[in-house]
């Protein structure tokens, strides 16, 4: 008799592990990265998150000509899931995936999709905003701000029309911020200051304080004060601009329309409301989801607009 | 002493039931290649849908464009490479949509493949016959090909993929 019992117990452990319908009563991928790839329909997009610990990822996958990763909208996409070509599907795997899941043109033979959730309606919006820009010159954006005041967009030292924080020459003297940083003294990283006038060299237009101006002492005029020397000799091999025993000056030339390259994030950020499942999924909490935002990294030329 | 043993011979019966069959896998069938792409990955397929049975030649390629023909009719010859250059043959445990299946954005849920021989080796030649105006006839052989998978190796010299017709724009 107690045989025959621990063989049906047995029995019915080994039957119960198959553990039936899954609920899922709300989505986990906070801490997952937003990852995108392109379908093989024209201007098809996918953005998809995959939460490996649970073997489960979302996607949104639309149609639209407007969408570029690096093109700001100045409105955004809205993309109605109850129309055709778009859908907001998420799933569970036998398995963990990888990106490569999407967009490919043959799907894995071994992966299996064991629950699926597919939205039969919600509005979608699509947002690329600028998110961070900077100059590249080596000083931190915020310590762009120079009038202290929080907003770098107001600090324009040399009123070419862009800000500091996303100049790479401040001063519109020919020689470039990055270059005009490095003071020659071991364990400090004050920027140089030539003439120890206060001013730094990077926002100093007479960077020698010899009464020329720095793009002045552009001698011969190709631009870049950094390779003229008149006075060269062994003992001297500092150029006119940081040489104050150099006056001589080049009235013919002008703040160069170039050095306006900055490094942007375009931000491309996406959320969906009124989400509304396929099934019986009334355990479903939210019916709004955030995918959260992908970066993308471009450099792009500014406009000057002096003022 | 009897009774643990009958207990014991029932379990091996049990456990042992699914190993072992004599696998008689055929993978010429008939039926017209189609093709899709994404990007620079291209597939060209045909499916057998009275078995659900599937074979692709997956492949990249910088110059291959779906609905052109080289100049002067030239062949196309794709070195099968095992990662992005494969023909791979399915088994499938329902009817799929080609369509929906390759170059699928997001894959169809609830195809579950049942086996899969994948050769990594070999080389596709894709010719090209015109027939009239800008119609033409792509013609898709695959020479030393090796099909594997679990337990099964076939080995075709000349393995006719098969034709289809394209017209160019």
């Amino acid at each position: 008799m107690k045989k025959a019992f621990v063989f049906i117990f047995l029995v019915v452990t080994f039957f119960s592990c198959n553990d039936g319908d899954i609920i899922i009563t709300s989505f986990e991928f906070d801490d997952v990265d937003l990852q995108l790839c392109n379908g093989a329909l024209e201007n098809e997009s996918v953005f998809f998150k995959i939460n490996p610990s649970n073997n489960e990822a979302i996607s949104f996958d639309f149609i639209s000509s407007q969408y570029n990763a690096t093109t700001v909208l100045e409105e955004p996409i809205i993309i109605d899931l109850s129309e055709g070509t778009s859908s907001l599907i998420y799933r569970q795997f036998n398995t963990s995936i990888t990106n490569d899941y999407y967009c490919s043109s043959i799907p894995s033979s071994e992966i299996v999709v064991i629950e699926e959730l597919k939205a039969i309606s919600g509005i979608a919006e699509i947002r690329v905003i600028i998110a961070t820009e900077d100059d590249e010159d080596n000083i931190p954006a915020e310590e762009e701000d120079i009038n202290g005041n929080g907003n770098l967009d107001d600090d324009d030292t040399d009123g070419d029309g862009i800000p500091n924080y996303k100049d790479q020459d401040d001063d519109d003297d020919n020689v470039l911020t990055s270059v005009e940083l490095e003071n020659g003294i071991a364990g400090n990283d004050d920027p140089r200051d030539t003439d120890g006038d206060g001013t730094p060299d990077y926002l100093d237009t007479d960077d020698d304080g010899d009464g020329v101006p720095t793009i002045n002492e552009d001698i011969d005029g190709d631009g870049s004060p950094r390779n003229d020397n008149t006075d060269a000799s062994e003992d001297d091999d500092t150029f006119n601009y940081l040489d104050p025993d150099t006056t001589e000056r080049n009235d013919n030339v002008s703040p160069d329309p170039e050095n306006t390259e900055v490094l942007t994030t375009f931000r491309t950020i996406i959320d969906i409301s009124n989400i509304i499942f396929d099934g019986n999924n009334e355990n479903f909490e939210n019916d709004n989801f955030s995918f959260g935002f992908r970066d993308v990294n471009s450099r792009r030329n500014l406009d000057k607009t002096p003022n | 002493m009897n009774r643990p043993f009958g207990l014991f011979a029932i379990i091996i019966l049990f456990m042992s039931c699914s190993e072992g069959d004599i696998i008689e896998t055929d993978i010429n069938f008939t039926a017209t290649p189609e093709d899709c792409f994404n990007g620079n990955d291209f597939v060209i397929y045909k499916i057998d849908t009275d078995t659900n049975r599937s074979i692709s030649l997956n492949f990249t390629s910088s110059s291959f464009e779906v609905n052109q023909v080289p100049a002067e009719n030239a062949s196309e010859t794709i070195t099968l490479n095992g990662t992005s250059n494969v023909l791979i043959y399915r088994q499938f445990d329902s009817a799929i949509n080609g369509e929906e299946y390759f170059c699928a954005s997001i894959p169809p849920s609830g195809i579950i493949v049942t086996e899969e021989l994948i050769s990594e080796n070999g080389t596709a030649t894709i010719s090209y016959t015109p027939i009239s105006g800008n119609t033409f006839t792509r013609t898709i052989v695959v020479s030393n090909v090796t099909f594997k998978g679990p337990g099964i190796e076939i080995r075709e010299e000349v393995f006719e993929f098969g034709s289809y017709e394209i017209t160019t724009p």
